[in-house]
């Protein structure tokens, strides 16, 4: 039998509060008695219990989540913060819902991807309970859902998601009417059911480009907007090139320079990125300050000149003003691919001019 | 001599929580004057029991997240209704036992705690999933006074002074309604046995 003492002993034993003395008290009633070693192994099972709900420490993230969350939620603002978020459910609640969805789809992926940094992996497995408990509340289905790829609708199920949806940075991005009509547009939806392209959107490397806050600072300009928004990238997105290239990091990363955001959404350029072999030479700084350029993208068109981009000498070349002008001469960007002409641009005599002709324009300015 | 297993404890441990008091009086001076980056401080210094606490309480990493995340987020917004002679933890906590008592409601009552894992897995796997589940259901039965001191102690791993404080009641209080908190959640498990 046990009695009160030696219940506060043993209770004490398991929050660490026993003195000297009453451990070596505890000590000798564990050893003489049965009943009290009995109750130490009941106790010892139950805080046993409690500990088998570890779970281990917060998200990673969680910090930055509240703090992302408050900004908008200043408290000064709250009200004017909330009218404006009903509002906009007024207003999206005015669309059907699979309209809704299929918007909301598509942008998530394509904004959600591309503008957000520190994407974190979709977690397959809290699927459908979560989704259906998060949106019970809209008396969405997963019917509604019509783009039909199995990845992006385990992608709609995920709290990345949800997550995205609370987002005010996503709210605002889908409130711009020019986006959403792109958005909604057959092309877009096609390319989004394509598996290869959400795998390489949700890729470790493209995450790591997008945690560079220049980078995101860029993909939310206009500019990355009216690219999404471009009839000509909505035609294109049924070549598999193009969907590739939207997800690489280079061209991610390429996309931090101004005036190439500007020019992204010309036909020209948006053909050449298509071409892996391009993409893989935006790490030159100086290439992507030429493709600023209406004659060089217009060049792009031809073979010669894409093959000839893979010498540095000429990637310097073109950022020559002359030099690029000359190139709207379809017969020099043929000529390019020429063996001979390659050699004589890798000659130091050429460097040499070209070096001699940019002083001279910087001498005439 | 008679060895029993070695009882995890925090109290022996050094505690991170209350050490910076003062700072989160100047933290929320700081808030309310407009700082909000001053809010990071304290979300830094009380994600960590707050979270811990919720995902016990819930069962579920991603229920867990949203409610600590909502209590941080609510405790911002009402941040002036904050009475600055409690502790400031006491306040966050209170919040989030209501952010959690609200998604154990919204639940259906037939659904389990946590989302169970997809993939399959042996028998004891299951067991152990009912017994978490038995678990967070008997200590959710309990009086809310004895619930208190039991999360307080055993999630947010407080010590009895730091749990007087959290909750306003004098620490012999809280021994005594800890060890009567133990009792009443030992017979309410009796039969379950951690494997």
């Amino acid at each position: 039998m046990t009695t009160a003492r030696d219940e506060q002993l043993l209770q004490l034993r398991l929050d660490g509060q026993l003195g000297p003395d009453e451990a070596a008290e505890l000590q000798q009633r564990l050893e003489d008695s049965g009943d009290v070693r009995q109750r130490a192994s009941e106790l010892d099972a139950l805080v046993t219990l409690l500990d088998e709900l570890e779970v281990g420490g917060p998200p990673p993230d969680l910090t930055r989540e509240v703090m992302a969350g408050i900004g908008p939620r200043r408290r000064t603002g709250i009200r004017k913060h909330r009218k404006r978020t009903q509002a906009e459910g007024a207003l999206s609640m005015k669309m059907s819902k699979s309209v809704m969805w299929g918007l909301a789809a598509a942008a998530t992926v394509v904004l959600g991807v591309l503008v957000f940094q520190d994407f974190p992996p979709v977690d397959n497995t809290q699927g459908a309970i979560g989704a259906a408990k998060r949106y019970d509340g809209q008396q969405m289905t997963q019917d509604d859902v019509k783009l039909g790829d199995t990845s992006v609708q385990a992608f709609l199920q995920s709290d990345v998601f949800a997550r995205i949806m609370k987002d005010p940075a996503a709210v605002k991005l889908l409130s711009d009417a020019s986006l959403r009509a792109a958005l909604a547009s057959p092309e877009l939806s096609k390319a989004l059911a394509d598996p290869g392209l959400i795998a390489a959107l949700t890729a470790p490397e493209l995450r790591m480009k997008l945690a560079d806050p220049a980078l995101v600072a860029a993909l939310t300009s206009p500019e990355l907007r009216a690219m999404i928004s471009h009839p000509d990238l909505m035609a294109a997105l049924s070549s598999s090139e193009l969907r590739a290239a939207i997800a690489d990091p280079s061209l991610a990363a390429a996309l931090t320079n101004p005036e190439l955001r500007k020019a992204i959404a010309d036909p020209n350029l948006v053909a050449a990125l298509a071409k892996p072999e391009l993409r893989a030479m935006l790490t030159d700084p100086g290439l992507v300050a030429a493709l600023a350029s209406p004659q060089i993208r217009m060049a792009l068109a031809h073979p010669g000149l894409m093959a000839a981009l893979a010498q540095p000498e000429l990637r310097m070349a073109i950022t020559s003003a002359e030099f690029a002008k000359a190139l709207a001469n379809p017969d020099l960007a043929k000529a390019l691919s020429d063996a001979s002409l390659s050699a004589a641009l890798k000659s130091p005599a050429f460097s040499q001019a070209l070096s001699q002709a940019q002083e001279l324009r910087g001498s005439v300015k | 001599m008679l060895k029993f297993r070695r009882v995890p404890t925090n109290f022996s441990g050094a505690r991170v929580y209350f050490t910076e008091e003062q700072d989160d009086s100047g933290a929320v001076n700081r808030c309310l004057a407009g700082d909000t980056a001053a809010f990071e401080l304290l979300v830094a210094r009380y994600q960590r029991p707050l979270y811990s606490v919720a995902s016990r309480m819930l069962g579920c990493r991603e229920d867990a997240r949203d409610a600590t995340q909502n209590a941080f987020l609510k405790a911002y917004e009402r941040l002036d209704s904050y009475d600055p002679s409690f502790r400031f933890f006491s306040w966050l906590y209170r919040i989030l036992m209501n952010e959690c008592l609200n998604v154990i409601r919204a639940r259906r009552p037939e659904e389990p705690a946590a989302a169970p894992r997809a993939e399959p897995g042996p028998l004891d796997l299951l067991e152990a999933e009912e017994r978490r589940r038995r678990v967070r259901s008997a200590l959710r039965a309990l009086p809310a006074d004895y619930q208190d001191v039991l999360v307080l102690r055993h999630f947010a791993e407080l010590s009895y002074d730091d749990i007087a404080a959290t909750l306003g009641i004098p620490a012999r209080t809280v021994k005594s309604r800890l060890f009567t908190a133990r009792q009443k959640l030992g017979l309410a498990l009796q039969g379950w046995q951690a494997t």
